[in-house]
């Protein structure tokens, strides 16, 4: 045995993260880690990896106990981690980022010597595919993806024995997933160990050998690789058999004759070029292609965000050009971008202060804010999404992931907006949530409500959309019907 | 069974939430009390005589007046340092007005002149996207050289006759009434609410609708409001204008609005409380340690060591959030 984490037990406040839980890791495991947001997966590989303590329990690596007083020292001792969240520090190089707590390794004298660092930089980078980064270069220039693969090769040094990624792939496009899956199936040759914890299903049983499932911070089963199912894992995870459909069940593309949003021509950000598409009523209609291809810019250019440089967005019947997110608001439309964290939310302010943001010139009374107002408009939205939480008063940054979501949702349900653009909105989310939000997407359109789901996820777009547009290098390259036979491969050829 | 339990969890733990918003809320009130308890019995019950009182109110009054518009610009997360400098301009416009022979016009001009400098401050950096800091850190040399330059050369008086509207009961009124106007706009309006989300997080104000341009420039013209308005009360009890007028101002209302509780980066947790707590709380400091018999040389040291306490012991560190 490689790992044995004995009777883990870690409580915050009265929230009791991790119950006793134990799990074993030997050599040549890919062991999987999955659960509901909160669950308890992140708190368990932050203490192995030294982030924080453990209120009771032993760890044994290797033959010995363990106990890492910070990320470094487990990654001496062969234990490395890539966070969940941006993990790299702004403002110093790709480099200085790589080895940042390690750079005594390279001390010559009194300096440290930038040449041996930059070489083995290079070096870290090929590994996850980065040839083409200078490690001098500022880790700013970096888009979000390539930062998170620098946090990879930070986590290659020093050729840890096991290799933690948590939620890493959720941040990753296939490029980077591929580079991810490379570095598993090495570690799996060379004897080594991973945990890799992730909300993606078949991503999970594709790359473990082991699956541990936990529940409400208990490990409720571990399955070896001829147990795993995707039912079988769901089940485990709610604790209940989950009976609701994931997907529309119907397979006839039916949205009204009436057009509600009409892109023409439209040219916006970095590669969108020349694209135009209509929205009508009680349509969902999807947006796909690789990360880079446009469709999150176009998101930004349907509501107003970024500035078309040619063409325009109209909203319909008003005809009337969309100029900014003011202007989008007013004319019913909602959008709930892909970075939740960075964009959607403001961490520090309640979830009530975040719902309604959007609305308060619905809240007011003598033109002033009513705070009676305020509280009825909130709890409405959180009953409706049944959010998670203590009170309206809770600041966003303690909530989990999915429950962040559905505030960032629950903004656009409230003013009754009539027009959705969903850029990623099950991204980093578990099965439960992407299932509630599901079927609000169907609830939405029974209603007569409009849909834009821009999604990396094929899967997604085949199973919830009347039209699917897919997106090369900024332009349309092909449209799809709803129909029982579409299928992943049939979109992937227009993608690449 | 279960279920009965989780309530009564839950119920605790909203009862603590409460118990935190309602701690962090008191500890500069509590701050301000004790601190005004213990100088009181220091000084032999001196602090609190009615001549005292009055004395106070008029330390107060500008700084109070000014941190309460200074709170609107800081909840955007703007950090501003040109309240001395602007204070000082204005005053030398409203009282050029005066010594001209134009009494009535002096308070609206004092007015315009300080909306005028810190729509300046606020638009250029607003427009040309430059940090507010360094926009308000020139507003301040600039106005400074003004001052120096006219000052120099000539004294600005102001008929005596104007000094009669400086009485503690003319001060009291327009402070509740900057009170009351600000308190409402600031906790009651989208002007305060946008100026608070935009501090949080502006690209997620930006996405709710808000003008970040727009209600960025509309804290400024409130601070610059407050600031004309201070001023002229100001002149009028001064009764001139020199080079030195609001020297050292800005970090006044700066010191105010942190003892008062107000986070630096502004956001959802900036409360106008802290305006009207900190600014009495850095006066009955100053006043204290007078009263008391401090060396004037001092007194500023001790205050940094004072005030330097007061924040290590209200200001929490930022708890690691949940993981998982």
């Amino acid at each position: 045995m490689l790992l044995k984490a004995q009777e883990i037990d870690k409580s915050f406040g009265i929230t009791h993260a991790l119950d006793h839980v134990t799990i074993e890791i030997g050599k040549g495991d890919v062991m999987g880690l999955i659960g509901e947001n909160g669950s308890g997966k992140s708190t368990f590989s932050s203490i192995i990896s030294g982030i924080q303590k453990a209120d009771s329990g032993t760890i044994v690596w290797k033959g010995q106990e363990f106990r890492p007083q910070s990320m470094v020292e487990a990654q001496v001792r062969g234990i490395s981690i890539v966070v969940q969240e941006m993990g790299t520090v702004p403002g110093i190089s790709v480099a200085q980022n790589i080895f940042l707590g390690n750079e005594k390794d390279f001390r010559k004298g009194l300096n440290i010597s930038r040449k041996t660092m930059t070489r083995k930089a290079a070096e870290l980078l090929a590994r996850v595919g980065m040839e083409w980064v200078d490690p001098e270069e500022p880790i700013d220039r970096l888009s979000f993806e390539d930062r998170k693969l620098v946090e990879i090769a930070r986590a290659l040094y020093g050729s840890p024995d096991l290799f933690i990624f948590d939620e890493t792939t959720t941040a990753l496009s296939q490029k980077g997933r591929d580079v991810v899956y490379k570095i598993v199936e090495e570690y799996r040759q060379e004897n080594k160990a991973v945990l890799f914890i992730s909300h993606d299903l078949d991503e999970l049983i594709h790359v473990s050998t082991k699956v541990t499932v936990l529940r409400d911070g208990k490990m409720v089963a571990v399955l070896g690789k001829s147990e795993m199912s995707p039912e079988k894992i769901k089940e485990l995870m709610v604790g209940r058999k989950i009976t609701e459909e994931y997907y529309r069940t119907d397979y006839k593309a039916e949205y009204g004759d009436e057009v509600v949003l009409r892109a023409k021509h439209l040219t916006a950000g970095s590669v969108l070029e020349d694209f135009s598409m209509e929205l009508h009523k009680g349509e969902i209609l999807g947006i796909g292609g690789l990360t880079d291809c446009g469709m999150h810019d176009l998101g930004k250019a349907l509501f107003g965000l970024i500035k078309p440089l040619t063409g325009s967005v109209t909203v319909l019947p008003q005809n009337r050009q969309v100029k900014n997110a003011y202007f989008a608001i007013r004319n019913k439309i909602g959008y709930v971008p892909k970075n939740r964290d960075q964009e959607a939310l403001d961490m520090n302010a309640s979830i009530r202060d975040n719902i309604t943001l959007p609305s308060l010139g619905l809240l007011t009374r003598w033109h002033m804010i009513s705070k009676k107002k305020e509280k009825q408009f909130a709890a409405d939205a959180i009953k409706s999404l049944r959010i998670k939480c203590s009170s309206d008063m809770q600041l966003c940054k303690s909530l989990s992931g999915g429950n962040k979501q559905k505030v960032s949702v629950a903004k656009w349900l409230g003013n009754r907006s009539k027009i959705y653009i969903f850029d990623c909105p099950t991204r980093g989310i578990d099965v439960i949530v992407k299932a509630a939000l599901y079927q609000l997407m169907v609830q939405l359109k029974a209603q007569g409500k409009s849909i834009v789901m821009i999604s990396e996820e094929l899967t997604e777009l085949i199973g919830m959309c009347d039209r699917i547009m897919i997106l090369k290098d900024g332009k349309l390259s092909g449209t799809f019907e709803r129909s029982k036979e579409l299928t992943d491969h049939m979109l992937i050829q227009k993608m690449v | 069974m279960s279920t009965i339990e989780t309530t009564v969890v839950k119920k605790e733990f909203r009862g603590l939430e409460k118990l935190n918003t309602v701690k962090n809320a008191l500890i500069p009130f509590l701050g301000l009390i004790l601190m005004t308890a213990a100088f009181e019995v220091a000084s032999q019950h001196k602090l609190l005589l009615p001549t005292n009182l009055v004395t106070i109110l008029n330390q107060t009054f500008s700084i109070m007046i000014i941190a309460l518009g200074a709170t609107f610009v800081f909840a955007h997360g703007g950090l501003d340092v040109s309240y001395g400098s602007v204070f000082g301009m204005s005053i030398l416009c409203a009282a050029a007005v005066a010594h001209a022979g134009y009494v009535w016009l002096s308070f609206p001009v004092a007015v315009l002149a300080a909306t005028a400098c810190a729509l300046v401050n606020g638009g250029v950096s607003i427009l040309c996207g430059i940090s507010p800091f360094i926009t308000s850190l020139c507003i301040l040399f600039i106005g400074r050289g003004i001052l120096n330059t006219i000052c120099s050369s000539s004294q600005i008086a102001i008929p005596t006759y104007m000094m009669n509207i400086d009485t503690w009961q003319n001060k009291l009124a327009v402070l509740a009434a900057t009170i009351a106007v600000t308190v409402v706009l600031f906790e009651k309006t989208k002007i305060g609410r946008n100026n608070k989300a935009i501090g949080g997080n502006p690209k997620s104000a930006e996405q709710a609708g808000v003008n970040i341009g727009l209600y960025r420039l509309i804290a400024y013209l409130i601070s610059g409001i407050t600031i004309g308005i201070a001023a002229f009360f100001s002149m009028v009890r001064m009764g001139s204008v020199s080079s030195a007028t609001g020297q050292g101002l800005e970090m006044s209302i700066i010191t105010a609005l942190v003892l008062g509780g107000m986070p630096m980066t502004g956001g959802m947790g900036s409360k106008i409380i802290s305006a009207i707590i900190g600014s009495i709380s850095i006066t009955v400091l100053k006043n204290g340690l007078i009263i008391l018999g401090v060396n004037d040389k001092i007194i500023e040291g001790i205050q940094g060591i004072i005030i330097l306490a007061i924040i290590l012991v209200s200001y929490k560190k930022e708890k690691n959030a949940l993981l998982s």
